[in-house]
């Protein structure tokens, strides 16, 4: 056996792949139709068990139940036909019950014969060839009922037969005794009678017997009685042997019945438990067949899992020889393979087989040891290159490290491949966090994104040339925007091929912002200045509206249109006035809701509004009109004349949001401020025209009186005459200079206020850039630079000082009066939480009156004026002593008077009048800080309000400022 | 074996060593010669008129037995069963080298019971024979049922007169097959009627029966001989089985001025009647006179007092050797002695079946018997000079086998019960044949 494996080895060697791949199919299908048939060959097994055991004894029990429901069924008309023929008659009953269970008899008697055929075939278990006693009982149970029905049914028949028989002889003797009328005798034949009728009710022997002896009685009395003749007596006698005879005759016949009810009980009691042993040895059967059924599927089963198993070991055993023989040097060239790609070219197949894996082995071994060979040269060579090319490297990277500019290389798909220290730290990246990543996606702002890198793909797919010089901003890791001043050359490969770009960047973001802003200042400036010109050189009012809505859009880069709205408070909507820009011609003429819209909202706020974004910023509410719809992004500012609301001045773009800064909306404020200016003056003349018209007709009617004085006294009025061109001619003059006056401290106002107001802009960004200079690059300066950079800061926060104040002092002309009751107790408690910081510090102490008056006056210049009162009486405290400030007033009928009072430095009294001229301090800033503008501030805030302001000196050193204001509206007066 | 032979010689190597055939082939036809020779004897082939039982080696001889086991005669069936069963345990229950096995039915000692058990014991293919019945009432259906299955019944109790004959005459009941070793009742009723009227002198008398082979049987040869003999039945009454009320046949009693009734009647109409009497007027010295189905100690206590005086014929108390042995194996095997007399009929009937199926069966040599049931009908009725307990037993053409020997007693002392009774003899009677 060893020699023939040995022998089968060798031979299996020597085949071919393929060769051995035929065998082992070969041999696994022939295990697999080996499987298939047991399978089936077990299969044929179970269907012939499974036909055989069960049908049988599911027939034959269905038989024995059949049978046995049979009998019980005929057993029940039987005992039917017993109870119904004394009550419906013999052939009543008969018809109905017997018949009907003789057929049913012969349907068991069927039954029966077709059950013995089963038992006597030889495919019947020996449980039933051995229960043969049983089986011909149950086959015979139904013939002997048969018979016993019969045999039943004819003594019932005769039976009825003897009872009427007796009936009638009885009836007989009773007509022949009756007509004796002899008591005795009928009362003996009655008594016999009823034990007669007793016995066929209750059918009990004892009563016939005394039926019998009753009869042998009235026989007796028969012979004695004289009631009767001979022959009568004769017949009676004869019938009462008929009635004995008959009477036996029926009690025979009763046993004997009562015997076949016996037989039928012993029948059932001897059929029934056979019955039910069938029944239960069908069941027992039935299970039986069902177990072999199982044991046979688990015979089987166990064969086609043996088959199976012995299928699968076989299969098994072929796997394993191809295993051997071919897949493992399968996988041992995979592995070798594996290890070559790897790098381990010492790696070699090892497959000792003349097969075509060996021979692809042998080939591999001999490939692995040329490419080691090979590989190793070039390693020597790529070593010796690397070593050179990282020398350079490392000398061209200190060289861009030390330029001060970004250097940045990306390749044809703009992933950034070199980028230096300077650009690193210009962008606020580490180097890792850019290196391989696309430029236009790290590093520039969204919006500029898509057209840059469609700029690059053109420059890289050769449809445009580079553009040696370019600025454009880029986004730090901050998100700060920077603009960058690039210089960039091409990059190509070995072969020519463009493969990417070289740039160098240099930041001129702070120079761009600067010159942006000068600009930007400057062109504001400019336009403000323009609209001043105009407005001091009186024009129609249209025209000047038009040149301002004109203003507006070129001022403002994101503007497309402008347009100014006047109130019209009689009809209560809003008017356009003039457009410029995007017009459309339903505008003109419009008249909108000044509760809805865009263009009411500035009338319900009367404030200023920048809105980024018309859609994500609150339903203005639609017009329906296209011009006011579709507007992307816009400025409203209201236009306020004296205070009162008379319109909106707007710029607007439709073609995108966002298209305003901060700065437009200031400069749209200030050119409203000058429109204001310039609506109010046209109501001012129209106004004093009007004034002036009334006076002219009201002096013409005068006139006119005094010319018919004059004619009545003409010659002694001439001087009249004269006195009244005189006063014409002054009037006018007062007119004209009222009006210049006016005009002059209008303008006076609002130049002041349009100067600091213009003037804050590019002073915010001077205190600014000191402030960062200071801040930053404090130590970057000399000691003579750093104390000329102190003195721009606080030159220009004084500066910033100066202008709030101006502004304030002139917004005070601006506002319109809005004088309301107001609690003065309000109006110091908040004035004191502004101040909580300088009396905290100064240890000032604060002395209030419990009670506070209602004072009829501006919320706002009211504040202020107790402001400035109790600062100044801060700041100008007495050295050596902490402020003390007094609050108390006083009331008479119409006005209240509120006295401040401080331990300060007090004012002298040549100066009293002076401190509340603007800019004239008594003190240097050095001593005590401040712009000058304060008590002036106050005063005109007080004297708006209707009221007086006067400044004594306390007693014991200190200032006294007594403010006096109107309880009431002293309009009403 | 051939095949066996084969393998113990052949290696799988020399199966293919063509040397070794024509060996075999001699070997092969000795073993066949052999097996030819081996069937000497040839099987037995039945020709019985009525057909064979055959009984395989590990098969057993069935018998059946058809009693009266429940009811108010279970008494006398139950010691009929006993006395069948101590037979064959006596016996080893063993006959021929086979077991004896017994098959059990009760006949309820009514017509249709005895019929039904008949039936039962006749659907099992091979039972043999049938030892019963208890009753005669029982025997007339059962009779024709095992007759007509071709099988025997001996009876050790059935004293119906028409069960075989009558006064030499076929009787009404009479089947082929059918056998008692209890005597013929036509004699009692004839001696019974002999006796009253020559010992008893008496001229009137009163039959009372329930209707059935055996009471009405021994009521109509009592009448028969009694008015042969001169006198006068007065009443010929039937009572049924179960009835309660005994005053109405017993004013018929009284208004025939009959001076004794016979009244061959069980229990426990016996009983009733006999105490009921005393209610009856003019009953006062009627003198009953009853047979062996009140031959019970349950009688003799049920009647007490009012039984004195009572006539009684009935069978001989078995006295002897043998006798006692039974006695005493019956006691061991049973606990108590019998309470009848009528064991010893059991044991005959037993022995006489069991002697019949010795002689005629057919024995093979591998031990089945075969057993033709005609034969062993033929071989009954040829008994003759068979020495039972009983007496010797000799069968006639019509069944009857046992001896006619009885006696008339009367009950003096209720309290001395049936002992008291069988020692109290007024008359013997014994018909040697």
């Amino acid at each position: 056996m060893r020699d023939l494996r040995i022998t089968f080895s060798q031979l299996w060697r020597k085949q071919s792949i393929t060769r051995k791949f035929d065998i082992s199919m070969g041999i696994m299908h022939a295990l697999f139709v080996l499987i298939t048939v047991a399978s089936s060959f077990a299969v044929s097994i179970i269907r012939r068990e499974t036909g055989t055991a069960l049908e049988i004894s599911t027939e034959i029990q269905r038989l024995v139940l059949e049978i046995d429901g049979g009998l019980e069924k005929a057993r029940r008309m039987e005992r039917d036909f017993f109870i119904k023929y004394p009550i419906d008659g013999y052939q009543q009953a008969y018809q109905e019950s017997i018949l009907p269970s003789n057929e049913q008899i012969d349907q068991i008697i069927q039954l029966s014969v077709d059950l013995q055929k089963i038992l006597e075939s030889s495919d019947v278990s020996e449980e039933w060839q051995n229960g043969g006693v049983n089986i011909n009982l149950i086959l015979s149970a139904a013939q002997r009922h048969a018979d016993t029905v019969a045999e039943a049914t004819d003594l019932v028949s005769i039976l009825t037969v003897e009872e009427s028989k007796l009936i009638d002889n009885l009836f007989q003797i009773e007509k022949l005794i009756r007509p004796t009328e002899n008591p005795n005798l009928l009362a003996l034949f009655h008594e016999m009678l009823s034990h007669h009728r007793a016995y066929l009710f209750e059918r009990k022997r004892p009563l016939m017997q005394s039926a019998f002896n009753l009869g042998i009685s009235l026989r007796g009395a028969i012979r004695e009685t004289s009631s009767l003749t001979e022959d009568e007596k004769s017949q009676i006698h004869d019938l009462m042997g008929d009635i004995q005879f008959t009477a036996n005759q029926i009690l025979d016949l009763d046993v004997a019945i009562q015997s076949k009810y016996n037989e039928f009980d012993l029948q059932i009691e001897a059929i029934d438990p056979i019955t039910d042993e069938l029944i239960l040895l069908t069941n027992q059967e039935i299970d039986a067949a069902q177990e072999r059924i199982k044991f046979v599927s688990y015979m089987v089963i166990i064969i086609v899992v043996l088959v199976s198993l012995i299928g699968l070991l076989g299969v098994a055993r072929i796997t394993l020889i191809m295993n051997r023989s071919i897949t493992k040097n399968i996988l041992r060239l995979s592995q070798s393979a594996a290890e070559l790609q790897r790098g381990n070219l010492a790696a070699r197949v090892e497959i000792d087989s003349p097969d075509e894996l060996g021979q692809l082995a042998e080939m591999i071994n001999k490939m692995a040891v040329r490419l080691g060979n090979l590989i190793g040269g070039l390693e020597r060579t790529v070593a010796e290159r690397t070593s050179a090319l990282k020398y350079e490297r490392d000398r061209i990277q200190n060289y861009l490290d030390l330029v001060g500019v970004i250097i940045l290389a990306i390749d044809e798909k703009g992933a950034i491949q070199l980028i230096n220290k300077s650009g690193l730290e210009i962008l606020g990246y580490e180097e890792p966090e850019l290196l391989g990543k696309n430029w236009f996606d790290t590093c520039l702002p969204k919006r500029f994104r898509d057209q840059q890198d469609g700029n690059y793909r053109q420059l890289i797919e050769g449809e445009i040339g580079i553009t040696e010089y370019f600025e454009n901003r880029v986004v730090t890791k901050t998100g700060e925007e920077r603009i960058i001043a690039w210089h960039s050359s091409e990059l190509h490969n070995e072969a020519g091929e463009l493969v990417g770009t070289l740039s160098s960047g240099e930041d001129i973001t702070e120079s761009i912002d600067t010159e942006e802003e000068i600009q930007r200042r400057n062109l504001e400036l400019a336009v403000l200045v323009d609209i001043s010109h105009h407005l001091l050189g009186y024009r129609e009012q249209k025209e000047l509206l038009s040149f301002i809505v004109e203003a507006i859009v070129k001022a403002l880069p994101g503007a497309d249109a402008a347009s100014l709205w006047e109130y019209d408070e009689v009809k209560n909507k809003m008017i356009p006035q003039v457009w410029h820009g995007h017009v459309d011609d339903e505008i003109m003429g419009l008249e909108l809701d000044p509760n809805s819209s865009l263009i009411g909202l500035v009338y319900r706020t009367h404030q200023s509004h920048l809105i980024g974004d018309t859609n994500q910023e609150g339903a203005f509410g639609a017009t329906g009109l296209n011009l006011l719809d579709t507007i992307q992004s816009v400025i409203g500012v209201p236009l306020m004349v004296q205070d009162q609301f008379v319109g909106g001045l707007f710029a607007g773009c439709y073609s995108q949001t966002d298209a305003f800064t901060e700065d437009d909306l200031r400069l749209v404020e200030s050119i409203a401020f000058q429109t204001s200016l310039a609506l109010d003056n046209a109501r001012l003349f129209r106004q004093i025209s009007g004034h002036a018209d009334s006076l002219e007709k009201s002096i013409a009617e005068h006139t006119d009186e005094l010319h018919l004085r004059v004619v009545e006294g003409e010659q002694l009025n001439s001087g009249m005459i004269n006195l009244m061109e005189d006063i014409q001619r002054a009037n006018q003059q007062v007119s004209s200079a009222a009006n210049r006056l006016t005009i002059a401290n209008e303008e006076l106002e609002a130049f002041a206020y349009s100067v600091s107001h213009d003037l804050s802009a590019p002073l915010r960004g001077i205190r600014g850039f000191a402030s960062i200079l200071a801040e930053r690059h404090r130590n970057d300066l000399n000691q003579e630079g750093q104390e000329y950079i102190d003195h721009v800061v606080k030159a220009s926060n004084y500066m910033a000082e100066l202008i709030d104040d101006l502004l304030e002092y002139s917004r005070l002309g601006q506002r319109a009066s809005q004088a309301i009751p107001l609690d003065l107790g309000m109006i110091i408690e908040e004035v004191l939480a502004n101040l909580s910081d300088a009396i905290r510090q100064s240890d000032a102490q604060i002395i209030l009156p419990e009670s506070y008056p209602f004072v009829f006056g501006d919320r706002t210049p009211l504040h202020q004026v107790f402001l400035n009162l109790f600062d100044n009486a801060i700041k100008y405290q007495h050295p050596g002593r902490p402020p003390k400030i007094e609050l108390c007033w006083r009331e008479d009928s119409e006005y209240a008077m509120i006295e401040v009072r401080d331990n300060g430095i007090g004012i002298p009294e040549e100066n009293r009048e002076q401190v509340f001229i603007m800019f004239q301090r008594l003190h240097s800033e050095d001593v005590v800080p401040g712009t000058g503008i304060g008590l002036a501030l106050v005063r005109k805030a007080v004297l708006l309000m209707d009221g007086e302001i006067s400044v004594d000196s306390a007693k014991g050193g200190g200032t006294i400022f007594e403010v006096k204001l109107p309880l009431k509206n002293t309009s009403d007066d | 074996m051939t095949g066996l032979l084969f393998k113990m010689l052949l290696t799988t190597s020399e199966i293919m060593d063509l040397r070794r055939i024509p060996i075999f082939i001699i070997f092969a036809g000795l073993l066949g010669l052999l097996a030819a020779c081996g069937d000497v004897n040839r099987p037995y082939e039945c020709s019985d008129a009525i057909g064979c039982v055959e009984i395989a080696p590990d098969e057993s001889i069935k018998i059946g037995i058809i009693q009266a086991l429940s009811g108010q005669l279970a008494p006398v069936g139950i010691e009929q069963a006993r006395a069948i069963e101590l037979t064959l345990s006596l016996l080893g229950n063993q006959l021929l080298q086979h077991p004896i096995e017994l098959f059990v039915a009760d006949s309820l000692c009514t017509p249709e019971g005895g019929k039904n058990a008949a039936v039962i014991l006749s659907s099992q293919p091979d039972i043999i024979a049938a030892l019963g019945t208890s009753c005669s009432g029982a025997a007339t259906t059962a009779a024709e049922v095992i007759s007509n299955a071709g099988m025997v019944m001996i009876s050790g109790t059935n004293g119906a007169p028409d069960l075989t004959s009558v006064g030499g005459v076929k009787g009404e009941y009479w089947r082929p097959g059918y056998f008692r070793t209890i005597y013929n009742g036509s004699l009692v009723g004839q001696v019974a009627a002999q006796f009253v009227f020559d010992h008893l002198h008496i001229r009137k008398v009163a039959t009372i029966n329930t209707g059935d082979a055996y009471t009405s049987g021994y009521t109509d040869v009592f009448a028969a001989e009694f008015k042969e003999l001169g006198g006068e039945i007065v009443l010929d009454g039937t009572i049924g089985r179960g009835d309660i009320d005994m005053i109405p046949i017993l004013e018929a009693v009284s208004f025939s001025r009959a001076d004794l009734i016979f009244f061959p009647i069980f229990q426990p109409e016996a009983d009733l009647l006999v105490l009921q009497s005393e209610e009856v007027a003019d009953l006062e010295d009627i003198i009953f006179f009853g047979a062996e189905g009140q031959f019970l100690e349950t009688f003799i206590t049920a009647i007490g007092p009012v039984g004195i005086g009572n006539y009684f014929v009935g069978p001989i108390p078995l006295e002897g050797e043998a006798n006692d042995n039974y006695i005493s194996e019956f006691k061991a095997m049973f606990g108590e002695p019998p309470s009848t007399v009528d064991y010893g009929y059991a044991i005959d009937a037993t022995n006489l079946l069991l002697s019949a199926i010795e002689s005629v069966a057919v024995q093979e040599d591998d031990g089945t018997i075969i057993i033709g049931r005609q034969a062993l009908r033929d071989i009954l009725y040829a008994t003759s000079g068979l020495e039972g307990l009983t007496g010797t037993l000799s069968c006639d053409q019509y069944g009857d086998c046992g001896v006619a020997r009885f006696n008339i007693y009367r009950l003096d002392d209720p309290t001395t019960g049936i002992e008291g009774l069988l020692s109290n003899v007024i008359f013997e009677y014994y018909l040697d044949r």
